[in-house]
């Protein structure tokens, strides 16, 4: 079953919608969101591979704390979706 | 090199209170705060973007974040602000080194607040890192500041009121939640201790609001229960729970698997205290108020002289707190500074603690409730992963654990434990638990894990041209 | 902290050699005691490589090493990892692809062109190589400062913490008894002899004492009423997120050969040394200076470090920090370790004073203290390293 995460209409209004470029697909993006948030409404979780165990690793503390949120965008890693904006055309690698 | 009469780290209410109470006294003052904008996590703002377009959609708490930045605004020009700051040392002659805009800069305090908040307690079980396993924070940051759903069927699993208010938000927002597992022992009083605890909040109408949204909505709420694992291949695909006895230990045969794509960890908040520590302040160990706690004054002085520290940073106590605590912080702040008390601030002090005791002794039921069990760190297998960033296993550790007088440290070095990115926010409150629980014969309170600066990652070409007095 | 501690129940009485510190030097004399049947018991303050040889640059390393003694010490050393790596169980991560050393000023070189001919003399020569070829071994490093390097095909990087984990799994194997949180409380010597061992835990009956207690042999030795010159000099270094392999070799910057450049007395010196850990980690130092038993880094250090590193390795800009460490390192006034036996008391052997070269040269230490104990005869002569040399002044 496929994880589901849809973006809230209710009660807010967004501004600009542009795209972001994520593994070389086109994804849609609001003004004020994360790109981890723009990835988990286009349905991208799994953000990483674990160190030892190659396993799956996607948004957990969703504040910028665990570090586990890490990908690559314009060039520079580590850098974390869960805190970083998107902006329109930026280059997102996983 | 910058210079500041007061530097306050951590823009959430503490910080923001003992900077507005200081300012009125006229301090110097300077916020570094990492966010955006004021307000923290509790009174974290929209980002630029969206536009509420029902002012209450945001909740009770942000109320009370209005008001707080009302008070901001009007000594605003008296505070220097600034915002995307990330302190990564704190050193001797009174230094505090940050990093703003990828560029490195020293700034010289002569009294140093410390507000640094909290962040989820990571609890460690079977299929805890899959994708679709979040915190309780996380989601409730996604869902009310990102203004998005991050899954279709959910399972809140945790302790404490917070959890309520997040299926609260969940279901407003269009959520299906398969249940909400209380592991803690709570008695039938629990519903008129959760309205006695909002009601010292404030709260009152909105609590029963809260109980009536799920209740409504069709949501158990399974108390004595856990989650005991999550499986899936690339995400959450099923849950198990179980229900727990009251040292929330599993018992046997009573595990049940739920269809769920998101699961969220509510188990409280564990102490920001890597700057406290940093800074060399005494702590203690209390798993009640969130794990190490600076030893602190009445007026938030730490052992260090000349620097405080507030809020859930300093004992998680919840927003209410915070707030009391930075302002008695910023009026004592401001005294040791040779500033007179502004007009009412002496009263305010005396009711201010007073406020702070009641928060206190009501927390207090709330909190021995909530306070880990060992059985929630009994969950791991041999493959439950412990340091999410090294991938160390539950196995690797175990044995290690086991050895007399073994310490945090003493594992962190030989399995990697506490290696990673994260500077061991994630594992070290999970050693330490363990080493309580599991450790042989040590009495009194375990070691953590060190902190060396930066106390978050820095570019090398950030801390290279690091812009210094030297 | 306050800590309950019983006596442990199957504390040994006495053994035929106490080796105090489980350092590389301490574990490593164990192993290869062990290894000729000896009654060995290791006793160590902290758990497993818990103070210089659980923070180092991790190199095994002799491009540096003066031409004597002490190039002698580092080959027979390096021999001896060479062995260690076939006979040891755990991987200990040793890998010798060569050594870099680079000349990224013109002052260097004329104390770069010393070094070599006096290793040429030696019968031990080092390769110079062009600004090229140092580009096509790290094409990591600066084109627009590169003159010039050394090459030595023998240098490499290790993992101390796991070759001291290593080295203990095997001597417990062969029944060394290794006791960790232990403190020794004083060494009772009579009539010249030692005689036992006290800890916190009980006392040893022994005739033989190692003192492998690196920063702390000085305290070790005042137990039996010598002197021994060995202080602690702090060396910090940055660690890095974990990231593609982009450096192939340990690197060291030439500025290290010029006196002036490496720190004065009360300041703080620093130095390119880069390497990349098999963990993908980068390794990155390093600066230097006295700062006691204080392990923490101050803010002088980390800038300076991360500016040795970028001047030297521009590309590394975007790579995160996530921690510094700093360790003390025993420092001998004449850079040389104290290995022997000692006048005056008889069953005190000396294993301490490695410097910043413990981690090369423990392996080598080891044996040769075994080899001293068990048959007289060491593989490296071992008159220059005693306790009374000149250097040392001490009488």
């Amino acid at each position: 079953m496929a994880a589901n995460a849809q973006r809230i209409k209710k009660d807010v209004s967004r501004g600009d919608c542009f795209e972001i470029i994520v593994n070389g697909r086109r994804i849609k993006a609001y003004e004020g969101e994360t790109i981890g948030t723009a990835m988990m409404a286009a349905g991208l979780y799994a953000l990483r591979s674990s160190k030892e165990k190659k396993e799956p690793r996607g948004i957990f503390c969703g504040i910028g704390v665990c570090q586990e949120c890490r990908v690559t965008v314009n060039g520079v890693p580590n850098i974390q979706a869960c805190k970083t904006l998107s902006t329109p055309e930026c280059c997102v690698e996983l | 090199m910058e210079k500041a009469e007061l530097a306050i780290i951590g823009g959430g209410p503490g910080g923001i209170s003992a900077a507005v109470a200081a300012a009125e006294s006229g301090v110097n003052v300077t916020i570094l705060d990492e966010n955006a904008r004021i307000g923290g996590q509790i009174f974290r703002q929209l980002e630029k973007g969206f536009t509420l377009t029902n002012p209450k959609a945001m909740g009770r708490d942000y109320q009370k974040g209005v008001d707080l930045f009302r008070q901001f605004k009007q000594v605003e020009s008296r505070i220097n602000y600034l915002n995307h700051a990330t302190v990564w040392g704190i050193f001797d002659h009174h230094r505090i080194a940050y990093e703003r805009n990828r560029k490195s800069k020293t700034i010289e305090y002569k009294n140093l607040l410390i507000a640094s908040g909290a962040y989820d307690r990571p609890v460690p079980f079977p299929g805890w890192t899959l994708p679709g396993v979040l915190t309780a924070g996380g989601a409730q940051n996604l869902v009310k500041n990102q203004r998005i759903l991050p899954g279709k069927k959910f399972l809140l699993a945790g302790t404490g009121p917070l959890q309520l208010v997040l299926a609260h938000q969940l279901i407003q927002a269009g959520a299906d939640i398969a249940a909400i597992l209380e592991v803690g022992d709570v008695k039938g009083s629990w519903l008129k201790l959760m309205q006695g605890m909002w009601g010292n909040w404030g709260y009152a109408g909105d609590g029963l609001q809260y109980l009536q949204t799920i209740r409504k909505a069709g949501v158990p709420i399974m108390r004595n229960h856990i989650i005991a694992r999550a499986n899936g291949n690339q995400n959450v695909e099923k849950a198990v729970i179980a229900r727990v006895d009251k040292d929330w230990r599993v018992i046997h045969n009573t595990r049940k698997s739920l269809n769920v794509d998101t699961v969220c960890l509510g188990y409280g908040l564990v102490t920001s205290t890597e700057l406290t520590r940093l800074a060399q302040c005494d702590h203690e160990y209390d798993n009640g108020l969130g794990g190490y706690v600076p030893v602190r004054s009445e007026t938030m002085e730490t052992t260090q002289k000349g620097i405080f520290a507030v809020g859930d940073g300093a004992g998680v106590a919840g927003s209410q707190v915070a707030l009391a605590e930075g302002r008695i912080a910023g009026i004592a702040a401001s005294q040791a500074l040779g500033h007179a008390p502004g007009v009412g601030q002496k009263k305010t002090l005396a009711e201010l603690q007073k406020k702070l005791t009641r928060h206190h002794r009501l927390r207090k039921v709330l909190d021995e409730i909530s306070r880990p069990r060992p059985g929630l760190y009994e969950l791991a297998e041999d493959e439950t992963i412990i340091c999410r960033c090294e991938d160390v296993t539950f196995k690797q550790i175990k044995t290690l654990i086991q050895k007399e007088g073994i310490n945090a440290k003493d594992i962190k070095r030989t399995t990697r434990v506490g290696m990673g990115s994260c500077g061991g926010r994630m594992c070290g409150p999970i050693l330490i638990e363990l080493l309580r629980n599991l450790g042989s014969q040590i009495s009194g309170q375990p070691e953590g894990l060190n902190v060396r600066p930066p106390v978050k990652p820095i570019p090398l070409g950030v801390l290279a041209g690091a812009e210094n007095n030297e | 902290m306050n800590e309950t501690r019983k006596e442990t129940p199957i504390f040994p009485q006495e053994a035929e050699v106490v080796i105090i510190g489980g350092g590389v030097v301490g574990s490593a004399t164990a192993y290869f005691l062990a290894k000729e049947n000896k009654n060995v018991v290791l006793l160590e303050k902290g758990y497993c490589a818990g103070e210089a040889s659980g923070g180092n640059a991790a190199w095994v390393w002799s491009l540096t090493r003066k031409a004597g003694i002490d190039l002698q010490l580092a080959m027979h050393s390096i021999s001896i990892h060479e062995k260690l790596q076939a006979e040891l169980e755990l991987d200990f991560e040793y890998r010798a692809r060569g050594g870099l050393m680079i000349i990224d000023a013109e002052n260097q070189v004329p104390f770069v062109k010393a070094h070599l001919d006096q290793r040429k003399k030696d019968g031990h020569p080092l390769e110079m190589i062009d600004a090229n070829e140092v580009l096509e071994i790290e094409p990591m490093l600066n084109r627009d400062r590169i003159l010039g390097g050394v090459w030595n095909p023998v240098d490499g990087t290790t993992n101390p913490i796991l070759l001291v984990a290593s080295l203990n799994r095997e001597s417990e194997k062969l029944g060394v008894k290794i006791h960790h949180h232990t403190e020794v409380k004083g060494i009772d010597v009579s009539q010249g002899q030692v005689k036992s061992v006290t800890t916190d835990r009980g006392t040893i009956k022994t005739d033989c004492v190692v003192n492998a207690a690196g920063s702390w042999a000085g305290h070790i030795g005042k137990m039996v009423g010598i002197t021994v010159p060995v202080s602690p000099f702090q060396m910090a270094m940055l660690v890095t997120e974990q990231v593609p392999r982009c450096l192939f070799h340990p690197i060291m910057g030439a500025s290290y050969m010029v006196e002036e450049d490496t720190g004065k007395e009360g300041g703080l010196g620093s130095g390119l040394i880069a390497s990349q850990q098999v963990s993908g980690n980068l390794l990155l130092g390093a600066s230097w200076r006295d700062a006691g038993f204080d392990k923490r880094t101050i803010q002088e250090e980390i800038e300076r470090i991360a500016r040795v590193n970028i001047e030297a390795m521009p590309s590394l800009k975007d790579i995160r920090v996530i921690r510094s460490f700093a360790n003390f390192f025993p420092h001998t006034p004449d850079d040389l370790p104290i290995l022997g036996s000692v006048k005056g008391v008889e069953g005190f052997i000396m294993a301490s004073g490695h410097n910043g070269h413990g981690v090369c040269l423990g392996p080598g230490s080891g044996k040769l203290v075994a080899e001293l104990l068990c048959n007289g005869n060491t593989s490296v002569p071992m008159e220059k390293l005693k306790l009374e040399r000149s250097a040392l002044s001490v009488e």
